[in-house]
């Protein structure tokens, strides 16, 4: 027994804790929406009304784990090609992630497509399709060269201090719409390079943590909510009956020790988590979904089916109101060497089931007010390292936004000539960040979080919106 | 210092309920009552081991397989399952790119930051846990398999024995009623879901004493 917890457990603050009862808070069956919705206020992860009108309501964000190289996918270097081989024209950063030599083209060839004339390699055929829909943000830079680092940095804002993860502060600020469901799911996030720091709520309630759907050393398939499956298969009779009996004890314990929000509260975790089992394998079975949906997704392919059905249960979390949904390619975009091949393969995983995402989300209307974030924790040297590879680089790289209120069909920001540095309306992941925050109705100076003796942001003490991406 | 905070009166108070009190000070700031502890996670996965007899108590040691920093800095997606022992949870290892599930999902504070003090939510996983897990079952299923193999005891005894286990205490007439009215109804419903009636006694035992040990009664202190 602890003997030092004498924080009165029905302070405000522990208040607005206990009474969450998680995903469920006071949606206890049988209550209406509307009454639900009175009852925000006492559920961390109720609906919070946004600082202003939104144009985004959830975000999906496309994670590319190991950093795509921009001037082989969506930042075409005519100029890389004539001067292959030849030396880096101008200095190479005084800080960088390993020592590279002279110029290297891209092994890819480039075309131009749609109305926007978006130029796209041709390792992303599907995507480049869809261009006219994305949000090209050419001359992304961020600080840190190494993977933990900028892994960190691109979903905490801080590439030093562990902090609070993008989708934590974004299910911190506006809830999440549907109460059985975790308001910030990761599938399948990688292990590596700070793993759990990715979408951990860090200082913030652990209620905005992320919930990892398996990780990152599993299929797809596999991934799913922790304990969501029970361990003996009871059918669901007799675990009510079991969770029956339960409540009864509880409630009977309740009545004899006096009122207790916190009893209360656990009393009904135990239903929520009941209902949230119940949904789960709703949710899980994707074989609802037509088999043109499947295929489109490339769902019958072995190649892209692991990431296809990321993409599908993406579209499945976000239509039933989940607020923040992250898939990951896990570590597979770091080609120090072997880029021809490896570069072209990981494109071909991925390139079917994004284009399919951001068809059925257009179809289905839900585009309008879903932003997709796609892109890597730093992009890769328009130098060589060795014949066929590249070095990170953060100082210039692609990353595209689509959907809910930015400009379709454009190309923003420019790198040099060779796609070294970011050099013409730079972004910045401090300016990603209240960005994104700024589509969902969220003002970037406005949400904090007092810790540690101070008033804490996303975006710190940075972080300037890109008005000229907005729609 | 210590000794005069636990040797007073107000903390070796209970948590007993009075309404009065409770009318003057709703929040207990004067401490008319202990307040109600709920088990950290170390406890409370030491305790459900404790109860089935499962705790491993070797001191010492680490449970790390890997070399010295070759798992946290590992830049590849390996997940060595290090946490099957049934050493108390203070032997486990806390690896801050990879925290134990089971840490997480009870407020366990992130190892990477400073914290004062660890928050306390009660939220729906947890409650799945305790319903769903591998972990509570076999716990769960080992204390049945025990209060089954005591054929010196009747029904009545053996539930006297469950709640001995669990909260320290003997239960009332009517819980020992309610047990028994709850195995024959788990039994039905179970033979009828399709239990093999050879299963029936265990896995309706089991059941019983999943419930007990989710109740709010084992998991906070009173």
């Amino acid at each position: 027994m602890r003997c030092n917890t004498f924080t009165p457990v029905s302070n405000r603050r522990d208040f607005l804790k206990v009474s969450a009862a998680g995903f469920g808070g006071l949606a206890l069956a049988g209550l209406a929406a509307e009454e639900v919705r009175a009852d925000a206020k006492a559920n961390p992860l109720g609906e919070k009304p946004p600082h202003f009108q939104p144009k985004a309501r959830r975000v999906i964000f496309l994670f590319m784990h190991g950093g795509p190289s921009q001037v082989d996918t969506f930042d075409y270097k005519p100029l890389l090609e004539r001067d292959h081989g030849k030396p880096l024209p101008f200095a190479k950063p005084r800080v960088f992630s390993a020592p590279t030599g002279n110029l290297l083209k891209s092994p890819f060839k480039f075309q131009q497509y749609g109305q926007s004339g978006t130029w796209v390699s041709e390792i992303f055929p599907h995507i480049a399709g869809r261009v006219d829909d994305l949000c090209m943000i050419n001359g992304m830079h961020g600080s840190n060269s190494r993977h933990g680092g900028a892994l960190l940095e691109l979903h905490t804002g801080s590439d030093t201090f562990v902090r609070p993860s993008l989708g934590s502060w974004i299910t911190y600020g506006l809830g999440t719409e549907n109460q059985d469901l975790p308001g910030f799911i990761t599938m399948c996030p990688t292990l590596s390079h700070g793993g759990v720091n990715a979408f951990s709520s860090s200082f913030l309630p652990a209620v905005y943590s992320g919930t990892p759907l398996g990780n990152a050393s599993i299929p797809s398939e596999q991934a799913e909510i922790p304990f969501i499956a029970n361990a003996e298969q009871q059918s669901r009779r007799v675990q009510r009956l079991e969770l029956d009996l339960l409540r009864e004890m509880n409630t009977e314990q309740l009545i004899a020790t006096g009122p207790d929000s916190t009893l209360e509260s656990r009393i009904e975790s135990f239903e929520l988590a009941f209902r949230m089992q119940s949904a789960a394998p709703d949710l899980q079975d994707i074989s609802s979904e037509s088999e043109a949906t499947q295929k489109l997704y490339g769902l019958d392919q072995p190649a892209t089916k692991n990431f296809g059905r990321q993409c599908l249960m993406a579209r499945r979390f976000i239509e039933r109101g989940v607020r923040f949904v992250q898939c990951t390619h896990s570590y597979k975009w770091d080609q120090h060497g072997n880029l021809k091949a490896d570069h072209a393969k990981n494109a071909m995983e991925v390139d079917q089931p994004i284009a399919a995402l951001l068809m059925d989300l257009k179809s289905r209307g839900l585009l309008e007010d879903t932003l997709i974030l796609w892109g890597g924790e730093f992009g890769r040297t328009p130098v060589a390292q060795g014949d066929d590879g590249r070095d990170h680089n953060p100082q210039g790289y692609t990353m595209w936004l689509a959907g809910a209120g930015v400009k379709p069909g454009i190309q923003y920001g420019k790198t040099d000539d060779y796609g070294y540095y970011a050099v013409e309306d730079k972004v910045h992941l401090h300016d990603l960040h209240a960005t994104m925050l700024h589509l969902l109705g969220l003002d970037h100076l406005k949400l904090t979080y007092k810790y540690a003796g101070r008033d804490f942001r996303l975006t710190d003490v940075h972080g300037e919106i890109v008005h000229d991406i907005l729609a | 210092m210590h000794r005069r905070v636990v040797a007073s009166s107000a903390y070796r108070q209970s948590t007993e309920f009075d309404p009065n009190a409770a009318l003057k000070d709703p929040e207990n700031r004067l401490l008319w009552r202990f307040h109600r502890l709920r088990m950290d996670v170390e406890a409370l996965r030491d305790s459900l081991l404790a109860i089935s007899e499962q705790l491993d108590e070797t001191p010492g040691g680490t449970l790390l397989p890997t070399a010295n920093r070759a798992y946290v800095t590992s830049t590849e997606n390996k997940n060595p399952a290090i946490y099957g022992s049934h050493r108390r949870s203070i032997y486990l290892p806390v690896v801050r790119s990879s925290l134990f599930q089971l840490f997480t999902a009870f407020d366990f504070a992130d190892p990477s930051t400073l914290a004062g003090q660890r928050d306390q939510t009660t939220v729906a996983p947890q409650a799945l846990f305790m319903m769903n897990s591998e972990f509570v079952l076999e716990q769960s299923r080992i204390i049945a398999q025990r209060l089954l193999q005591r054929t010196d005891l009747d029904q009545p005894a053996r539930l006297r024995h469950l709640y001995r286990l669990a909260y320290s205490r003997d239960p009332s007439e009517g819980e020992v009623s309610r047990a028994a009215g709850y195995l024959d109804r788990i039994r039905d419903a179970m033979a009828q879901a399709g239990v093999a009636e050879s299963d029936l006694d265990l896995r309706s035992w089991t059941s019983l004493s999943r419930a007990v040990l989710s109740a709010n009664e084992f998991i906070y202190v009173e």
